[in-house]
């Protein structure tokens, strides 16, 4: 099978990583496994990788375990990363979104107990116009 | 000057748009490379004359779509055609897309920055003309893509030049028609309830300096051009408007093609406390489409359109003035305008817009005279000596006891009255054998105050009750609470007197809608016979008990009046009341039942002493460790968010979402547990890359 090496510098947590190709290689599974928990066995010398992607399965795994075999032969153990193995099906959820980072998607007039307040309050002023004018005012004298 | 206001898009249409506006694709055939690259983008902007063609009526022409042109989708944004030298100013079009996300990056220190990333989340259509024809855009678009637009000129404006930019004279207007366009799925209408402007320039060399608009609903500005604000004030600005002889370091020049100048705009951006200036999206609304017609700013003064069925007829600058932009709305309903109408208020019904009719004091003299003048007036003498020096005895009329009041107040307003000679009892009594001129009350002084606006601070739930709370002072009555939907609203105050009573009454309303009405007294009584005194004081003694020191310095007064009274009487009584009054105002205070609230002593003395204005008070949670909008700790959005309880496409969202209750069923080829790792991970966290890296 052909198995895609990369390095993944997003958390395990992002749609869309942001994944750098080190190198498609071939590899063979080592005896049986799951698909969510594959071992690999590939020839490979190159720079570290944490990533690959098994184009016949259609998955993406994060890197678990690496162990040297004899020569060249590498075991590498991975783990399913679904969040990226089925990002596009993943995207084009319709959910209910509770808490979201974009302004976007942010409903401010909705109570947000998340928000941090402060128990001091800040006064703001707004002088208006003078009612009570100045000087010593009118005398009315009502007489019959 | 007649402008329609309505732009009619038809949704359906094919309009080809090619050559007008300098596109030649659709947008969302755009987005994902344009600007996608710094180098070329910098290239580009380096060197912009190369990347642009015009045809003879001035259109800009965008080349080809290719790599090496990122400025392709800018054949419309910021190319303001613009002929100074034939009176006339040409901004036909400009075509703005701006991200939704707000990634951008400075440049080259004060060059700002500009936008770049998923830019095809806004669409901004603006026309403009001051001499040829006000000009109106219509887009056409076709399953959420901009596919067309065209232009209806309208009626003709004017304009003349001046030092190579347009002066706008009075009563010559510019109007500039922006459409946001909203598409499902990918686009936001983003200032639904701003007030769009121009800033007029006349100290740099008379030119249309830009164009803004400020939303107010998210405390957010934006405008399309950057020489609006200075450099270290950084509000987002996206490209020019009809902008000439302005010294703006974003702005490129290309060579004249037939006498005419054109100018590019790069967008630009500084971090600036209303960094969300494009953001918000708090009236997201699919499909929406709004119109705004544009005012011009100048100087300091903003000025609302006066627009009836279609037709501007006039601007000012009282944003309360009825106008249609107050009533404009979206495709789906929602108010759009930038001054809409207010909520409703709970309890009130749709019709809270409707005036609320008032009526003051009822006025009649009946039997009685009233007469006004001044404290320190002379006739005031002159009535008193007339009045002692009467002859009881041989005209068996004691005129004294003809006086039935006698009142020092301060109204908020002057005393309507007429000239008059003074007469009591039927008898016009003299002074040095002449008659007393004196004038005579015949109504009573209302008045109104403000409007005052009460803004918003945080834009969100935080401006309102149990957060906010909003209070006003009102001379003579008192502190009133505020209801909290004033917040973001303007309040006036009206005043009602009774000039006979001494008495005044003051409504607040907040724009159409009544929410507070207090009562105060704005008058005290001078004792000026025996038996008032007498009354005066049994009322104190038996009513007032816990004023008694109030009492005591009102019978000192009042003994000292009434031991002067004769020849100088009643010129000693009033100058005698003076020395009542701290004691007759803490009476009439107290007795007053109609006060909402007092506050300690602030409204003490209120006739003659204390604040005399109008003063709002707003109470706010403190803000003073986060200083800029949404006043959040840092990082809060990233790691917390904020709420949102929205329905939406992941697609939608960029950065941190959280989701409550996830149905996985739409993807197909995941396992069990597959879905149970995806339902988690959106319902404790996702961060999505948008657009996709």
């Amino acid at each position: 099978m052909t198995v895609t090496l990369y390095n993944n510098s997003s958390a395990y947590n992002t749609l869309y990583k942001s994944l750098d190709k080190v190198k498609e290689v071939s590899a063979e599974i080592k005896g049986t496994c799951s698909v969510d928990n594959p071992t690999i066995l590939i020839d490979y010398t190159g720079p570290s990788f944490n990533y690959f992607y098994i184009s016949e399965w259609e998955r993406y795994y994060r890197v678990t375990n690496r162990q040297a075999g004899p020569g060249q032969t590498v075991a590498i153990t991975g783990q399913s990363d679904p969040v990226q193995s089925f990002a596009s099906g993943i995207a084009n959820l319709d959910v209910m979104i509770v808490r979201a980072e974009s302004e976007a998607l942010r409903s401010p007039e909705l109570a947000d107990n998340m928000i941090p307040l402060e128990s001091d309050m800040q006064i703001d002023k707004i002088i208006g116009d003078n009612v009570i004018g100045s000087g010593n005012g009118m005398i009315v004298i009502g007489v019959i | 000057m007649a402008i329609a206001t309505d732009i009619e898009v038809n949704w359906n249409g094919t309009v080809d748009i090619t050559n007008k506006i300098g596109l030649s694709k659709p947008f969302t055939e755009l987005a994902s490379d344009v600007w996608a690259d710094d180098s070329a983008f910098i290239t580009a902007y380096n060197n912009p004359a190369a990347k642009f063609t015009k045809v003879s009526e001035g259109y800009p022409t965008c080349p080809v779509k290719s790599n090496d042109c990122p400025w392709y989708l800018t054949g419309g944004i910021g190319y303001s055609n613009i002929n100074h030298n034939s009176d006339s100013i040409y901004l036909r079009s400009a075509i703005i897309c701006i991200p939704d996300d707000f990634v951008y990056n400075t440049w080259n220190g004060n060059q700002g920055g500009r936008i770049r990333d998923n830019i095809n989340n806004f669409r901004i259509v603006t026309s403009m003309s001051t001499e040829k024809n006000g000009v109106d855009v219509s887009l056409t678009v076709q399953d959420g893509t901009v596919v067309g637009a065209q232009y209806v000129l309208k009626e003709t404006l004017t304009g003349t030049t001046s030092n190579g930019g347009i002066t706008i004279g009075a009563g010559t207007y510019v109007l500039m028609i922006v459409d946001i366009y909203t598409v499902e799925g990918n686009y936001y209408l983003n200032i639904p309830y701003s007030l769009p402007g121009f800033v007029y320039d006349t100290n740099n060399g008379d030119g249309v300096m830009g164009m803004w608009a400020y939303d107010s609903s998210v405390n957010k500005m934006f405008s399309l051009s950057p020489q609006i604000f200075p450099s270290d004030d950084g509000r987002i600005s996206i490209t020019g408007g009809a902008v000439y002889n302005v010294n703006t370091w974003n702005r490129h020049e290309l060579p004249p093609v037939d006498g005419d100048e054109n100018l590019i705009f790069a967008a630009s951006y500084i971090p600036w406390n209303w960094y969300l200036s494009l953001s918000g999206n708090v009236h997201y609304h699919l499909l929406a489409v709004s119109r705004f017609g544009l005012k011009f700013k100048y100087s300091n003064d903003t000025y609302k359109p006066i627009i009836a069925q279609g037709v501007v007829t006039g601007y000012t600058t009282d944003m309360t003035v009825p106008s249609d932009i107050d009533n404009w709305t979206d495709i789906s309903g929602h108010n759009i305008s930038p001054s809409p109408p207010v909520p409703p208020v709970p309890g009130d019904d749709e019709d809270n817009t409707d005036p609320v009719s008032t009526t003051g004091a009822p006025f009649g003299t009946g039997l009685a005279h009233y007469y006004v003048t001044t404290v320190d007036s002379a006739v005031l003498g002159q009535i008193s000596e007339a009045l002692g020096s009467w002859d009881i005895d041989s005209t068996k009329k004691d005129l004294y006891r003809n006086l039935i009041s006698c009142k020092i107040l301060k109204p908020p307003a002057g005393i309507p009255s007429t000239p008059s000679v003074f007469e009591i009892y039927g008898v016009k009594p003299q002074y040095n054998g002449a008659d007393i001129t004196i004038p005579a009350v015949n109504g009573n002084p209302d008045i109104s105050f403000g409007p005052y606006t009460i803004s918003r601070k945080f834009s969100d739930f935080r401006d309102y009750a149990p957060y906010t709370r909003a209070e006003i002072f009102l001379p003579y009555c008192g502190w009133c609470a505020l209801p909290s939907h004033v917040v973001g609203r303007s309040v006036s105050v009206s005043y009602f007197t009774d000039v006979i009573a001494g008495t005044v009454k003051a409504v607040v309303f907040c724009e159409a809608n009544p929410v507070a009405e207090a009562a105060g007294v704005m008058a005290y009584d001078i004792p000026f016979a025996a038996q008032n005194v007498g009354a005066k004081i049994q009322a104190a003694n038996t009513g007032m008990l816990a004023y008694g020191k109030a009492a005591l310095q009102l019978s000192a007064g009042i003994g000292q009046a009434v031991a002067t009274k004769g020849k100088q009487g009643l010129g000693s009584i009033v100058n005698g009341a003076f020395g009542v009054a701290a004691g007759y105002n803490q009476l009439s205070m107290a007795a007053n039942e109609n006060y909402t609230e007092i506050s300690g002593k602030a409204g003490d003395g209120c006739a003659l002493a204390g604040i005399d204005t109008i003063i709002i008070k707003i109470v706010r949670p403190k803000y003073g460790a986060y200083t800029t909008p949404p006043y959040v700790p840092d990082g809060f959005a990233h790691t917390v968010g904020f709420l949102s309880m929205k329905e939406a496409k992941v697609s939608a969202a960029s950065g941190l979402i959280l989701c409550d209750n996830v149905d996985t069923s739409g993807i197909g080829k995941a396992t069990d547990a597959e879905r149970a790792e995806i339902k988690r991970v959106l319902e404790t966290g996702l961060y999505v890359n948008n657009p996709p890296k």
